[in-house]
């Protein structure tokens, strides 16, 4: 259950930790994504990929579909997306982070992905009308947001009917992690 | 709403990031079984629809 009074620590947290990435060596990336696929992204992209799976492979993204990646961080995922929605799709890639945002327009733009479009804002709080979007896709992310319930609740919301929700993160046993693990403020992620 | 996938990570797949710090990556290393650090965490993938 959230503790509603750890809210802003969790999140300064998670800003800290975020906020002045560095290079990762694409390790991630090559572990979660396909030669092909990475052929398709930026290095510098494939640098600071921080996902926990790949979702997009489940995804149903037609082309022209309207997606909405939360927390895309440097965006690997938002220009996977949009090289399968194409020129006449749009893919908004939503994070509270300028830094990573400014990442994602970068990488877009030299990927040739001009139907990413960045966007600031809170996944508690997705500054987007109701039923905007065809997709919602999200790479460990939600795990981070000390108000869960409250981001699917967004993520139903600007979703239209028939839409889909994808997304990866990670889940922990309790019982199988010692205290001094559970208690540590990067658990908050798991 | 279903989990369509689920996948291990190790301990050296969650200390490529920044939210795991040298002190938790540590600890886990230090309280885990060797049998337990490649497969730690379960990462899923979970995919819904809206009616």
């Amino acid at each position: 259950m959230t503790d509603l009074m750890h809210a802003d620590e969790i999140r300064q947290y998670v800003k800290h930790a975020y906020s002045s990435i560095q290079s990762t060596g694409g390790v991630s990336a090559k572990e979660l994504y396909s030669p092909d696929e990475l052929a398709l992204v930026p290095a510098s992209t494939i640098d600071l990929s921080l996902g926990v799976a790949n979702h997009l492979r489940w995804a149903d993204l037609p082309v022209s579909a309207t997606v909405l990646d939360i927390g895309c961080g440097a965006g690997i995922d938002s220009i996977l997306a949009a090289h399968r929605v194409g020129p006449s799709g749009r893919v908004v890639a939503l994070d509270f982070l300028p830094e990573m945002l400014g990442r994602t327009r970068e990488g877009a733009a030299a990927a040739g992905t001009p139907s990413v479009e960045v966007l600031q804002g809170t996944m508690e709080a997705i500054p987007l009308r109701a039923a905007s979007i065809d997709v919602v896709v999200s790479n460990g992310v939600i795990n981070l947001s000390p108000r869960k319930a409250r981001v699917f609740a967004e993520c139903a919301r600007v979703v239209r009917p028939g839409g889909q929700l994808c997304m990866s993160d990670i889940m922990i046993d309790e019982e199988d992690l010692p205290p001094e693990v559970l208690t540590h403020p990067a658990a908050w992620a798991g | 709403m279903e989990i369509v996938e689920r996948l291990p990570l190790s301990i050296d797949f969650l200390a490529l990031d920044p939210l795991f710090d040298e002190e938790i990556i540590a600890l886990m290393r230090e309280l885990l079984p060797p049998e337990r650090h490649d497969d730690v965490v379960t990462a899923a993938v979970l995919r819904a629809r809206r009616r």
